[in-house]
C-alpha cells in the first residue's frame, strides 16, 4: 500500500516538474540527482545501522568523516600516496567511533535516544572545534584520481567516483541486509534492535555487538566523508552538518529499515536535483530533503495516538 | 495561592537583582564593540529561555529557534520597510506571528515525541536555513521579498533607545518580560497541567488536562520568545543575514540550553554568554574562535553525563549551601516566605496579579470553550451500565462482549493476568476503542468517542497502576491540576483540594514536591487527586500493587468511605481477594476477555468457574 503511494507520488513529481521538458534533460538531471541522493543515503544507512544496535543516533557521524577526510588531505599535502590517505582516513573514522562507542556511549546506555542523541552532539562539536583549529578556514580541494574517468549516461559525464558513491550506497544496503540476515553477529543485532533488555537477559553479549556496530558505522561515516570532500566541498563545517539531510534520509526509513533509507534518499536526491527544471522552486531546492523527511514522518504516524508511555513512536 | 504567584524565591531575586545590575550599570561601562556583544548576549538569553522551558518543562526538544528568530526577525524588517511603524509595534507582530508558527510546529508534536519529534523540528530548521538562504531579508527593496541590491535602507530603532547603550537596555528589559511570562506560566494552570504532560500524557489527559492545547500553548510560548529575540536582532544590526539562522545554530542553541541549565534563569545566560561572549573572548585573546566549539561540545558532554541541571545547577546548589551556611538552614525558609507575602499584599500587586491571572486564564477559558459541556452536580446514583463491549486489538480479543451494570457503591473487577481488567479501564476512560458495544452512566454514553480529557471534567476519575504525580510539583499542586480545567472559582478549588488532602491525610505534607514523596504517599495524593471536582466515577487500577499490609488496611478504608464522601461511584482493580472482599459490595469477574461471573462479592468468590480460574483450583470432575 505505501509502495503505490510511494511509486505515484515519484511519478507525479517528475512529470510534473520535466512537463513540456526534453527527456534528455531530465535524464540529465536524474542522473546527477542519484549521484546527490546517493551520498545522502550513505550518511542515512551508516546513522541507522548504528541506532538500530544501539540506541545511539549519531549526531557526530558527519564530524567523524570532516575529521578522516581532513587527514586524508594533509597526508596528501605531504605526499603520502594515494591510497594510504584514503585507508588513513577510514582508519580516522573508525578510531574516533570506536573510542566515542566505548568511552562515553556506556554511560548513557539507560538514558532515553533523545538524550543519547544530544550526547553525540556534543562529540561532534568536539570534533569540529579541533579539526577547524587544526585546519584554518582555507579553500582546499580533495580529490581521487576516479574524478579524472568518466563514462557517459543518458548524454551526461558521470565521474567514476560518482559511480562509486552510488555502487557504495546499494552495495552497503545489500551487505548489510546479508550479514543481518546470515551471520551470528547479525542475528544478535537484530535482537538488539528488536528488545534490548530481552537481549541483554538471554546472554547476548551486548557490549561485544555494541563496539561492532560503531565500528561498522565509523567505517561508513569515514567513507561518506571521503565522498562528501570530492563530491561536494572540503569543508569540515559543511561535512558536519551535511548530517542534517543524511537524518532526513534515515527518518524516511524511519531509523530501522535500510531498503527504505536507500530509496529515501536517492528520491530526495532526485526530486532536488529536478527541481531545478522549476523557475520557481530552482533556489529553495535544497529544502526537498527536510520537506519529504518530514512529510514522510507524518504519513507513518497518521492515525496513532500518544496516551500510554513507552518507547518513541514512529 | 495568589500570594505564591508573586512569591520571589532567592534564585528569583538573584535573577531581577542580574537584570538590574545588567540594566544599570553594563551598558554605561561597556565599549562599543562589548555593547554590541553584550546585546545580542541578551538577545540569544531571550531565545535560549524559550527552549529551555520546553526542555526542562515538557521534555520535549525543539531544535527549530534559531529559524524562528529568524521569522521574527524578518517580520519585524518587512514591516519596518514597508510600513514605517514604530519598533515597538513591529516587535510585537513578530512575537505574535511567531507564536503562530510556533502552533504549526506544535501539530507534528501532537502524534510524535522524544527523539522523532526533534527530528520533525531539525527538519523544519533545516527548511527556514533555505528559505531565508534564498530569499535574504528585506533591506528596502520592492516587492513582497523586500531585496535589493547594495545598501540598504536605513532602519529604525525605538525612538527611546537610538543609542546602543539604550538599545541594550531596552533588550535586557524585552529578555526581563520574556522570563517574567515563562515563569508566570509555570505557577499556573499551564505549568500545572505541562509538569502532568511531561509525566505522563496518558495521566494528564484522565486529570482533564487538555493535552492538545497545552503542548500547542508551550510551542506558542517558546515561539514568542524566539521571534521576539528575532525581531530585538533585527533592531540590533539594522540588517540580517542568511547565514546567521542556519540549522546548526539551532542545534547549537539548543546544545548550549543543556550545557548552562534548563531549569534556571541563570542557565539561559550562561548559555547565551557562551554562544556569543565566550567566541568574542578567545577573538580578543588572539586565539581561534572555532576552539570555543570544543568548549561547547565537552560541556554538552559533560552536562548530559553528570550533571543534569547544567552548570546553572551546580551554581544554584553550591550558593544554596553557602547560604545555609552563612544563615542557618531553618532561617532561610522562614524569611524567604514572608518577603514573598509581603509583596503579595500591597494593592498594586493585587491589580497586577489579577491582571495576569486574567491573561493566563485565556488557556482555561479555550479549555471551557471547546469543553462546551457544563458540570454537573457531584456523585452519580444511576448505574455504571457496561454493555456488550467487545475490543480487538488486531486478531486478539481482549473483551469479547463483557456485559455489566455496577450499582453498588464500590465494585471489584478481578480475574487473572491479561483477561482484560485494564482494558475494560481503559475502555471507560477513552485510552482504547471499544469495536463494539457502550459503556452508559447518568444518561451520558461515555463511549461515545469522548476524548479522555473531557471524560476528566464530566466527572471520571482513575489511578494507574503506577502512581503518577508529576516530580516537580508539590503535593498539593499535583491535586489542584485535576480540577484546573474546572469551572470553578479560585476559592472553591482550593478548598476542594484542601478537604481531599484532609480526607487522606496528606494535609500535613502538601507543600511537599513529588518527587520526595514515598510511594505510599504517592498513592494517597493519587486518590486525593480522584476526590476533587465532583467526581461521579472513580476507577482505581491495583491500588494496594506494591503496598504493605498496613498501608492496604488504610487502603481499603479510605476507598470505604469514598461514597459519602463525594457520592462517587468506584470501581476498583486488585489482586488482593482479602482487600476486593472487604470493601467491594459486587465484583465482575473477566478471563480471557469474557465475563465468567458477576455478582455479590461473596458470591462471585464462592463460585467454583472463578476459583478454577482465578483462584488456581481445579474443578471437581462432574
Amino acid at each position: 500500500m505505501n509502495w503505490v503511494v510511494y511509486v505515484v507520488v515519484m511519478i507525479t513529481i517528475v512529470s510534473f516538474l520535466g512537463w513540456g521538458k526534453p527527456g534528455k534533460i531530465i535524464g540529465l538531471f536524474f542522473v546527477s540527482g542519484l549521484a546527490v541522493g546517493s551520498l545522502y543515503a550513505l550518511g542515512g544507512i551508516g546513522m541507522v545501522v548504528l541506532y538500530r544496535a544501539t540506541g545511539v543516533l549519531n549526531f557526530a557521524n558527519g564530524a567523524i568523516g570532516a575529521a578522516g577526510v581532513m587527514v586524508a588531505w594533509q597526508l596528501g599535502q605531504w605526499g603520502v600516496w594515494g591510497p594510504a590517505t584514503w585507508a588513513a582516513c577510514i582508519l580516522v573514522a573508525l578510531v574516533l567511533s570506536l573510542g566515542y562507542g566505548r568511552l562515553i556511549a556506556p554511560r548513557l546506555a539507560w538514558r532515553e535516544p533523545v538524550v543519547k542523541a544530544v550526547a553525540t552532539l556534543g562529540f561532534a562539536l568536539v570534533i569540529l572545534g579541533i579539526v577547524s583549529f587544526l585546519w584554518i578556514d582555507d579553500p582546499r580541494r580533495f580529490s581521487l584520481p576516479t574524478d579524472k574517468t568518466g563514462v557517459y549516461i543518458l548524454g551526461l559525464r558521470v565521474t567514476v567516483t560518482r559511480l562509486i558513491a552510488f555502487g557504495a550506497s546499494i552495495g552497503i544496503v545489500v551487505g548489510i541486509y546479508f550479514y543481518l540476515g546470515r551471520t551470528q553477529i547479525g542475528l544478535q543485532m537484530r535482537a538488539l534492535a528488536n528488545d534490548r533488555d530481552l537481549s541483554a537477559l538471554i546472554g547476548i553479549p551486548i557490549l561485544r555487538i555494541e563496539t561492532i556496530a560503531w565500528g561498522i558505522s565509523g567505517v561508513i561515516a569515514g567513507f561518506t566523508g571521503l565522498m562528501f570532500g570530492d563530491l561536494i566541498r572540503l569543508e569540515p563545517s559543511v561535512i558536519t552538518f551535511m548530517v542534517i539531510p543524511s537524518i532526513a534520509a534515515a527518518v524516511c526509513g524511519r531509523l530501522d529499515n535500510l531498503a527504505l533509507v536507500l530509496i529515501g534518499g536517492l528520491s530526495m536526491g532526485v526530486i532536488e536535483s529536478l527541481l531545478t527544471l522549476s523557475p520557481v522552486l530552482k533556489g529553495v531546492r535544497p529544502i526537498a530533503p527536510f520537506v519529504i523527511a518530514a512529510l514522510v514522518l507524518l504519513w507513518f504516524q497518521r492515525g496513532t495516538r500518544l496516551t500510554f508511555d513507552g518507547k518513541d513512536q514512529a | 495561592m495568589k500570594n505564591d504567584l508573586f512569591h520571589i524565591t532567592p534564585s528569583g531575586r538573584a535573577g531581577l537583582l542580574f537584570a538590574l545590575f545588567a540594566f544599570l550599570v553594563v551598558p554605561s561601562v561597556a565599549g562599543s564593540q562589548w555593547l554590541n556583544i553584550f546585546t545580542s548576549t541578551a538577545i540569544f538569553t531571550l531565545a535560549v529561555a524559550g527552549v529551555a522551558f520546553m526542555y526542562a518543562r515538557l521534555g520535549m526538544v525543539s531544535l527549530t529557534q534559531v529559524g524562528l528568530m529568524g521569522v521574527g526577525g524578518w517580520i519585524t524588517l518587512r514591516l519596518n520597510h514597508w510600513l514605517d511603524l514604530p519598533f515597538e509595534v513591529s516587535l510585537i507582530a513578530s512575537g505574535l506571528t511567531t507564536v503562530v508558527f510556533g502552533w504549526l510546529l506544535a501539530l507534528p508534536a501532537l502524534r510524535l515525541r522524544g527523539l522523532y519529534l526533534a527530528l520533525v523540528t531539525l527538519m523544519a530548521a533545516g527548511g527556514f536555513e533555505i528559505v531565508f538562504a534564498t530569499f535574504q531579508f528585506p533591506n528596502g527593496g520592492a516587492g513582497f521579498w523586500g531585496v535589493q541590491t547594495g545598501t540598504g535602507e536605513d532602519f529604525s530603532r525605538p525612538v527611546i533607545a537610538q543609542s546602543d547603550a539604550a538599545y541594550l537596555r531596552f533588550t535586557i528589559v524585552v529578555a526581563t518580560l520574556g522570563f517574567l511570562i515563562i515563569e508566570l506560566h509555570r505557577r499556573l494552570a499551564p505549568g500545572r497541567a505541562w509538569a502532568l504532560i511531561r509525566r505522563s500524557e496518558a495521566a494528564a489527559m484522565s486529570a482533564g488536562v487538555n493535552v492538545t492545547l497545552y503542548k500547542t500553548w508551550a510551542f506558542g510560548i517558546s515561539g514568542l520568545m524566539g521571534g521576539l529575540a528575532g525581531a530585538l536582532l533585527a533592531g540590533s544590526l539594522g540588517l540580517l543575514d542568511g547565514g546567521t539562522f542556519r540549522a546548526s545554530e539551532s542545534v547549537m542553541i539548543f546544545a548550549l540550553a543543556v550545557v548552562g541549565g534548563a531549569n534556571f534563569w541563570l542557565g539561559a545566560v550562561i548559555a547565551a554568554s557562551l554562544f556569543r561572549i565566550l567566541p568574542a573572548l578567545l577573538n580578543n585573546w588572539g586565539l581561534d574562535a572555532d576552539l570555543s566549539f570544543v568548549i561547547f561540545g565537552a560541556g554538552l558532554l559533560h552536562a548530559v553525563i553528570t550533571a543534569p541541571d547544567g552548570i546553572a545547577g551546580q551554581v544554584m546548589d553550591l550558593s544554596g549551601k553557602l547560604f545555609a551556611r552563612v544563615t542557618g538552614a531553618a532561617g532561610r525558609e522562614g524569611g524567604t516566605r514572608s518577603a514573598g507575602d509581603g509583596v503579595g499584599s500591597n494593592a498594586l500587586s493585587r491589580v497586577l496579579s489579577n491582571f495576569t491571572l486574567t491573561l493566563l486564564q485565556i488557556p482555561v477559558q479555550l479549555s471551557h470553550a471547546v469543553m462546551g459541556s457544563k458540570m454537573q452536580a457531584s456523585g452519580l446514583d444511576a448505574p455504571i451500565e457496561v454493555r456488550d463491549v467487545t475490543v480487538r486489538f488486531g486478531g486478539v480479543v481482549a473483551l469479547n462482549k463483557v456485559d455489566a451494570t455496577f450499582t453498588k457503591p464500590i465494585s471489584g473487577i478481578i480475574g487473572p493476568n491479561g483477561a482484560g481488567k485494564t482494558t475494560l479501564m481503559n475502555v471507560i476512560s477513552g485510552f482504547v476503542m471499544n469495536t463494539q458495544g457502550a459503556v452508559h452512566a447518568d444518561g451520558v454514553t461515555l463511549t461515545n468517542l469522548m476524548p479522555p480529557h473531557r471524560r476528566g471534567h464530566w466527572g471520571l476519575r482513575r489511578s494507574f497502576q503506577k502512581e503518577e504525580i508529576a516530580d516537580d510539583l508539590t503535593v498539593g499542586e499535583n491535586v489542584l491540576a485535576q480540577v484546573d480545567a474546572l469551572p470553578l472559582s479560585r476559592g472553591r478549588k482550593q478548598q476542594e483540594v484542601a478537604r481531599a488532602l484532609d480526607f487522606v491525610g496528606m494535609t500535613d505534607r502538601v507543600g511537599k514536591a513529588g518527587k520526595d514523596l514515598n510511594s505510599f504517599e504517592r498513592r494517597l495524593t493519587d486518590i486525593a487527586k480522584c476526590l476533587v471536582g465532583h467526581p461521579k466515577i472513580i476507577m482505581f487500577d491495583e491500588p494496594a500493587g506494591g503496598m504493605s499490609v498496613e498501608e492496604t488496611a488504610i487502603l481499603g478504608g479510605l476507598i470505604l468511605k469514598i461514597h459519602d464522601y463525594c457520592g462517587a461511584k468506584t470501581l476498583v482493580i486488585d489482586h488482593d481477594v482479602d482487600l476486593i472482599s472487604r470493601v467491594c459490595e459486587e465484583t465482575l469477574v473477566l478471563d480471557f476477555g469474557e465475563r465468567i461471573a458477576f455478582g455479590r462479592t461473596a458470591d462471585v468468590l464462592a463460585d467454583p468457574k472463578v476459583r478454577a480460574a482465578y483462584l488456581g483450583i481445579e474443578e471437581p470432575a462432574a
